[in-house]
């Protein structure tokens, strides 16, 4: 799926707020990072620009979880990046969901995939 | 970042302040949040309210949680200990009393449960109180539903005041047998 997919299909907001959690937290699978890269990477993914009312909530019921732990680091200049850190629940969750949603799209492929010959 | 642009943010985050506050959410987390809005604005360069919204619906949906004002568990459960405790000591020490016990010791412990018992009484109406008037402020000002405080806020202040009109009932019907 690339970025240039993504801008020129708005996904539908049901199908995003589905996707986007398991999605935030493949943002942090391979290292920790903070909120706009982590809008960045999603929108290269190819999910759309993620406004930040979007994704600050859902990050912070996930620190809540304990899926993720929060870490403040100096930054150049303002205020300093909160970054954001997989935890060992956060990743198995991971794992776990992205088997089951693996399965589940397999599932929502199929039934949506036209045959010949039925109706149904 | 023109002084326009700077007043726009300083607004929107005033009012984001405000609405945590009025959730009773703990300082550090407030200042965290502030500080987490800041970031993102300095990164993207986004107007606040494109960014987040309004700033009472972005403040409702970080669902932070909050600290208790009010009575705490353990506020709540002292003064219910020290309401049963006087209660029975006033029951007990008054009933002698009136029967002609009036032993220094009797009068001395009479006093003691009556006053420790409208102390607690009073005591556990302002802690039910100020949480009534809590969820009302927040109702009014920040949507958050008041919920069971509503609901129940009459019946939650005159529990308190129980144990004093069974106190009364119980000394009235001491006199009376005397």
């Amino acid at each position: 799926m690339s970025r240039e997919y993504a801008e020129a299909t708005e996904w539908p907001s049901d199908w995003l707020r589905a996707a986007l959690g398991l999605a935030a937290l493949r943002t942090l699978e391979n290292g920790p990072s903070y909120g706009y890269a982590i809008i960045a990477k999603l929108a290269d993914a190819g999910f759309g620009t993620i406004k930040g009312g979007t994704l600050y909530p859902l990050l912070s019921r996930f620190e809540q979880a304990s899926l993720i732990s929060t870490e403040w680091r100096p930054g150049k200049a303002g205020p300093g990046r909160k970054y954001f850190t997989l935890t060992d629940t956060g990743r198995s969750i991971l794992d776990h969901q992205r088997r089951d949603w693996a399965n589940f799209s397999h599932v929502v492929t199929e039934h949506l995939t036209p045959r010949k010959g039925t109706q149904s | 970042m023109t002084e326009t642009t700077q007043h726009v943010h300083q607004v929107w985050i005033g009012e984001f302040t405000n609405e945590l506050q009025l959730r009773h959410v703990d300082d550090q987390q407030i200042k965290d949040a502030v500080l987490s809005v800041r970031e993102h604005l300095a990164d993207s360069g986004d107007d606040p309210r494109t960014a987040f919204g309004h700033a009472r619906d972005y403040a409702a949906s970080l669902s932070l949680p909050t600290r208790d004002e009010g009575f705490s568990r353990a506020g709540l459960l002292t003064a219910i200990i020290l309401a049963v405790a006087s209660f029975l000591t006033f029951g007990i020490t008054v009933t002698r009393w009136v029967g002609g016990d009036d032993t220094l010791a009797v009068i001395f412990w009479t006093i003691v449960g009556a006053t420790v018992l409208l102390a607690a009484s009073v005591w556990l109406t302002v802690g039910i109180a100020r949480h009534v008037v809590d969820a009302a402020i927040r109702e009014r000002f920040s949507g958050t539903e008041a919920g069971k405080w509503s609901r129940w806020a009459p019946l939650a202040i005159a529990i308190p005041w129980t144990f004093p009109i069974f106190a009364a009932i119980v000394f009235t019907a001491s006199v009376l047998r005397g």
